[in-house]
């Protein structure tokens, strides 16, 4: 270190190569810990059995938990990660504002009034999840016609900064929903009830589309790596970024598009699970440092970890008993941010 | 390859207030405009203006004998530069990044935008940032990332550099530098310079032309000696302002409110 320099060293990130080295690492990190899922578990299935078979052809009961359960599970607790901490890194450069993502934008909150409506209503699961979908547009449709009207126009780099704006409505939202939610609660018959909580604190259990997360995280990052640089520069603010060339109202939309799509099909899958868009990112800033063009990638691959350790400690810690992953997230979830917010200081 | 940025009857309004109501500018490279005027006058909307980042209010704006509006994001971005008068980091990321992203315009689309860039070192250099290169820009001083801003417009390398009070926050020696390093690179490799600035002192010397605003809609531009004198300066201001000559310079000192005690 030069002399001189007491300060935090923070990552430089200029090359590809070192992008794909991190992201290799990540890679090789999520594939170890997804093993690790699919052999642990309730107790019924011992780790041989599981690990025996994950391999052989052999028709026995550890085959149809492992392959038929967990598997599918676990591909869903990974793409639904994926796709929160993507998000979640999304909207903070979208609102230059490290406290968002999908939920303190009000986009949970919405679909979580859609579930529950549809719960409540006594639908099917299609309907549930069509709700969910469906709440979580209109919330994001609400944040962009009440926060983001100039996103609209043809001007060219506003002045103002309305991230600040886009955040309150955002807060505003969910503590909107977050009424409807409880009214609701109070009205639904004692048998939903259950169902309804589970749903609000996120439940990876029977799941029914399971690769659908993956393949939206997949193409959403197509879409989105490409766009890095111009990221990057908008995180630094959009006049200068319009300055550099970049059509600030453009890459917005789309990032705002991409994230609240991303978003809703999470939340489709696996009700409300907290923390992961607003913690991995963090953590991740910290580590690797703040170029999106790594961070993106390397958040959805993050997330998709994160949310794989906490769907099986769900599954492991209360055995037979299954906890909500999003509770087990938030048990996750806020130390680690408190830890590395107090170390920063 | 001569440029050219010149205005037209060029009207500038903010919330119905006119700023300035007919201005006829033609800035070629090799000069050094420097815009000054009282609070709120409107130099950074004419700085914003020409930059493109705001439609005129009337009148019309061309580079190159093109209107500005007619210029795509990225090509006007090869063209010219602007250093906003803030610019606030949420969050943490290099000095060496922050100067390195403005080589974007030249990149193309599917570039990862690589390390080692020869501009970007020259840019750090210029500015002496060379031993904050690893430093987060958060963690600088004002005055810090002041210069890391201009670093990175040089690193933008273009013709024309519109920079809103490139000054604010620099200490005096760091003031010359910046000064100096705007009219070499003016005279040297044929730019325009336009900076917003407040101490008249400084725009009389460090400018071949000046813009002066008084923020009701009459605006002066010309020839640095015709703009920056007494009457000139007390009518846009609204305060006497007298020219001292000391050592053949004349420098411009504000007069003492006479009218009410201290």
């Amino acid at each position: 270190m030069r002399q001189g320099d007491t300060h935090r060293r923070i990552p430089r990130n200029a090359t590809f190569a070192s992008a794909m080295r991190v992201w290799a690492v990540m890679l090789v990190v999520a594939a170890v810990v997804a093993f690790a899922c699919l052999l642990c578990g309730s107790g019924e299935v011992r780790l041989d059995d599981a690990w025996a078979a994950l391999w052989t052809d052999a028709d026995t009961p550890a085959r149809a938990i492992v392959r038929e359960l967990r598997i599918p599970r676990t591909i869903a607790a990974f793409g639904v990660g994926g796709l929160l901490a993507m998000s979640g890194c999304l909207m903070q450069v979208l609102v230059r504002n490290p406290l968002a993502d999908p939920y303190t934008l009000g986009l949970s909150g919405g679909a979580a009034v859609g579930a529950l409506g549809a719960m409540l209503a006594g639908a099917g699961a299609f309907w549930i999840a069509a709700g969910a979908a469906s709440g979580a547009l209109l919330a994001c449709l609400a944040v962009f016609v009440l926060a983001h009207r100039e996103l609209l126009s043809r001007q060219r780099a506003g002045q103002r900064d309305d991230a600040t704006d886009l955040i309150l409505t955002g807060v505003m939202l969910a503590a909107g929903s977050g009424a409807i939610v409880s009214m609701m609660l109070v009205l639904a018959p004692d048998r939903n009830l259950r169902g309804m909580l589970f749903w609000m604190m996120g439940d990876l259990s029977g799941v029914s589309w399971w690769g659908l997360p993956v393949l939206c995280l997949l193409v959403g990052l197509l879409f989105v790596v490409p766009l890095g640089r111009q990221l990057n520069l908008l995180a630094r603010g959009e006049e200068s970024a319009s300055a550099l060339g970049v059509r600030p109202g453009a890459v917005k939309a789309a990032i705002f598009v991409v994230s609240s799509i991303a978003t809703a099909v999470a939340v489709t899958t696996a009700g409300t699970i907290g923390f992961v868009g607003l913690v991995v990112p963090h953590a991740l800033r910290r580590v690797i440092g703040n170029d999106q063009r790594v961070l993106v990638p390397a958040s959805a691959i993050g997330g998709g970890t994160l949310v794989m350790i906490a769907d099986t400690a769900s599954r492991v810690v209360a055995d037979p008993i299954q906890l909500p992953v999003g509770a087990v997230m938030a048990v996750i979830g806020v130390p680690t941010f408190l830890f590395l917010l107090a170390r920063r200081r | 390859m001569t440029t050219t940025l010149a205005t037209e009857s060029l009207r500038l309004d903010v919330d119905g207030r006119v700023l300035v109501d007919v201005l006829d500018l033609r800035i070629v490279d090799g000069e050094v405009w420097a815009v000054i005027g009282p609070n709120g006058a409107g130099k950074s909307t004419l700085l914003r203006t020409l930059a493109g980042l705001r439609a005129p209010d009337g009148g019309a704006v061309q580079l190159d004998g093109r209107d500005l509006a007619t210029y795509r994001p990225r090509e006007l971005a090869r063209r010219r530069g602007f250093l906003p008068q803030s610019v606030v980091d949420a969050f943490s990321l290099t000095v060496w990044d922050a100067v390195a992203a403005a080589r974007h315009p030249h990149l193309p689309f599917w570039h990862w935008g690589d390390d080692g860039d020869d501009t970007t070192r020259r840019a750090l250099a210029l500015f002496e940032l060379e031993a904050l290169a690893d430093r987060d820009v958060t963690t600088l001083s004002g005055g810090e990332r002041q210069r890391v801003n201009i670093a990175a417009l040089f690193a933008q390398d273009v013709a024309f550099l519109l920079l809103d009070e490139p000054l604010s926050s620099l200490d005096l020696h760091q003031q010359m530098k910046v000064l100096h390093a705007l009219e070499r690179t003016a005279v040297r490799e044929e730019r325009a310079i336009v900076y917003s600035v407040h101490d008249i002192n400084l725009a009389a010397r460090h400018a071949t032309h000046a813009i002066l605003l008084d923020g009701q809609g009459h605006a002066i531009a010309g020839d640095i000696a015709t703009v920056i004198t007494s009457d000139h300066l007390s009518a846009a201001f609204h305060h006497p302002i007298h020219g001292v000559d000391i050592d053949g310079e004349r420098f411009f000192r504000a007069g003492r409110l006479t009218d009410t005690t201290p």
